[in-house]
């Protein structure tokens, strides 16, 4: 779990980045999979997360990923406090 | 142990994946990206029992890998695992070749189920393919066509079945009439290629220009004549086997295009700039010695080591006298049953003929001789006299009552150039009982030639039969 929460801290610095450089690809690739893993993580909110973020990035809705990204920061600042 | 192969560029979800699976028993191996995965799989680093592989990926997706495993023809089952909860994509995956599918988030029960069946599947269709070998083997029923027991034939048919599984190109040697196209037929149902067809052309028997267009097939309007698009043999044989008899006879030019088809397995309809792929097996055969016709500048070398990867030489009959019996016995049976008459075996002087008789146009003849011999056979057993009756009037295929007359009866009336020339063409074919080419030989002209007026006879005999 702990390798898990890591790997999205770093998508979540990626996702920064690639905001910076409006990479809307990359963005998609990070929502799909972030969509894809969250409910098997037991995280359903990060994959209903995960399904805006792919669809946002898909149709280059820079204010709405912005929105996202930002909460995928809180909600990993909520685990990391809880573990 | 089972080995389950994991292709996910969701570094997360292979992880779970080992780490559910492995302490169950199963081996796991992961994969983040499906080019690196398929090229271990079709070097054989990778034997899995079951894949499953993510549907969407960056470089090759599910799909894809699952195309090219089958284009590979390897049947390891695919699990496919998808975020896209929609019917489409499910029937896209099963289309495509996929076992099975799951869908994100993984329930692990249900992959679990999954992957135990695809197990189950792999086992028996495995257990399928070597029970189907081993019978086939045993009874040879594939090679039941090829009669005789002489150990120069036994040698060439266990060789045959060995090479038959294998993707390499084949050449068979041997006379007219010791059943080279029979070899090739029964290697084609053996092989793994069984599912598709066996396409044979005789490249002695269509002329050269049309040759090319045969093989490569053509688009519309790329030559005069040519008013439809049309395949070539090449592409009707996809998947399957091609059979070029009598490669001896290809001419020069068409032989360079032959090799660069061998060599880049792709081909190009005349007309037509666009390649296509292919995949087939050549097996090509010739009553001609090659390497002798290399010599002569006929054929060319490097096209020879191609086709010749592994060589079946097929024995003349003289050389196997101990099948000829056998071989009379089966075309007796053949012929007395087709016929409904009751004829069951030789005369002592009829087997002694048989034996000692020299038998230049092979299993061929043999089988001509003795479908006559039935036919004309008065008695429950096949005399000398039925088969030496017609030695000088009859020759097969020819059916005409005029062959029974000599050359000079049948010159009684004035009648066109053309007439006679077919005439004659049917007497020396009679009188060398259908041995092409020694009557090719005797009149001084090519195959070719000869094989176009046959077949001119018979449009000419066709067309009389049915306006008759």
């Amino acid at each position: 779990m702990q390798k898990y929460l890591e790997r999205r801290r770093a998508d979540y610095l990626a996702c920064q980045i690639a905001l910076r450089h409006q990479n809307f690809a990359f963005l998609a690739r990070v929502g799909h999979t972030i969509k894809g893993n969250g409910d098997t993580f037991g995280f359903p909110e990060l994959s209903t997360l995960g399904k805006e973020l792919e669809s946002a990035a898909a149709r280059g809705d820079f204010s709405h990923i912005t929105l996202l990204v930002g909460k995928l920061g809180d909600w990993l600042n909520c685990h990391s406090t809880a573990s | 142990m089972s080995k389950i192969l994991v292709i996910d560029d969701d570094i997360d979800l292979c992880e779970v994946t080992k780490a559910f699976f492995t302490p169950k028993g199963y081996q796991v191996e992961m994969f983040s990206e499906a080019g690196q995965a398929l090229k271990a799989v079709l070097l054989g680093q990778l034997q899995p029992d079951v894949i499953l592989v993510d549907l969407k990926m960056p470089m090759i997706s599910g799909l894809e890998f699952i195309q090219k495993l089958k284009e590979q023809k390897i049947g390891i089952p695919v699990i496919v695992i998808t975020a896209h909860r929609n019917v489409d994509t499910a029937m896209e995956s099963i289309e495509a070749g996929a076992f099975d599918y799951v869908i994100k988030p993984l329930n692990f029960p249900q992959l679990m189920i999954s992957v135990e069946r695809a197990l189950r599947f792999s086992m028996l269709r495995s257990e399928n393919s070597t029970l189907k070998s081993a019978i086939q083997i045993k009874e040879g029923s594939e090679l039941s066509e090829i009669r005789g027991k002489s150990p120069a034939l036994l040698k060439v048919l266990d060789l045959a079945k060995r090479v038959a599984a294998s993707k390499s190109n084949i050449y068979i040697s041997g006379e007219s009439g010791t059943g080279k196209e029979v070899l090739a037929r029964s290697i084609h149902r053996m092989s793994g290629r069984s599912h598709n067809r066996f396409v044979a052309i005789n490249c002695s028997a269509i002329p050269e220009n049309l040759l090319e267009s045969e093989l490569f097939g053509h688009s519309k309007g790329a030559f005069t004549g040519a008013t439809e698009k049309r395949i070539g043999l090449f592409q009707e044989a996809e998947g399957g086997t091609l059979f070029l008899d009598e490669i001896g006879d290809m001419p020069l030019a068409l032989q360079a295009k032959l090799l660069r088809v061998i060599q880049d397995k792709k081909v190009k309809r005349v007309g037509e700039n666009h390649e296509q792929e292919l995949d087939l097996r050549i097996i090509s055969a010739t009553h001609k010695d090659l390497r002798s016709e290399i010599k002569k500048g006929l054929f060319r070398e490097d096209l020879f080591f191609r086709l010749n990867v592994i060589p079946l030489h097929l024995p003349p009959l003289r050389e196997r006298l101990e099948d000829i019996l056998p071989l009379a016995e089966f075309f007796l049976k053949k012929y007395a049953s087709l016929n409904e008459v009751n004829v069951k075996g030789f005369s002592r002087d009829a087997v002694a003929w048989l034996v000692k008789n020299s038998w230049k146009g092979n299993v061929r003849e043999l089988e001509n001789t003795i479908e006559r011999a039935v036919v004309i056979s008065r008695n429950s057993q096949i005399e000398l006299d039925d088969l030496t009756r017609f030695d000088h009037e009859l020759s097969p295929g020819l059916n005409s009552g005029e062959q029974e007359k000599s050359w000079n009866e049948q010159q009684s009336a004035v009648m066109p150039l053309d007439s006679i020339v077919k005439k004659y063409i049917s007497h020396v074919l009679h009188l060398n009982r259908g041995a092409k080419d020694k009557t090719a030989k005797d009149l001084r002209i090519d195959r070719k030639t000869l094989y176009r007026k046959l077949q001119e006879i018979q449009q000419e005999e066709h067309l009389g039969a049915t306006t008759n």
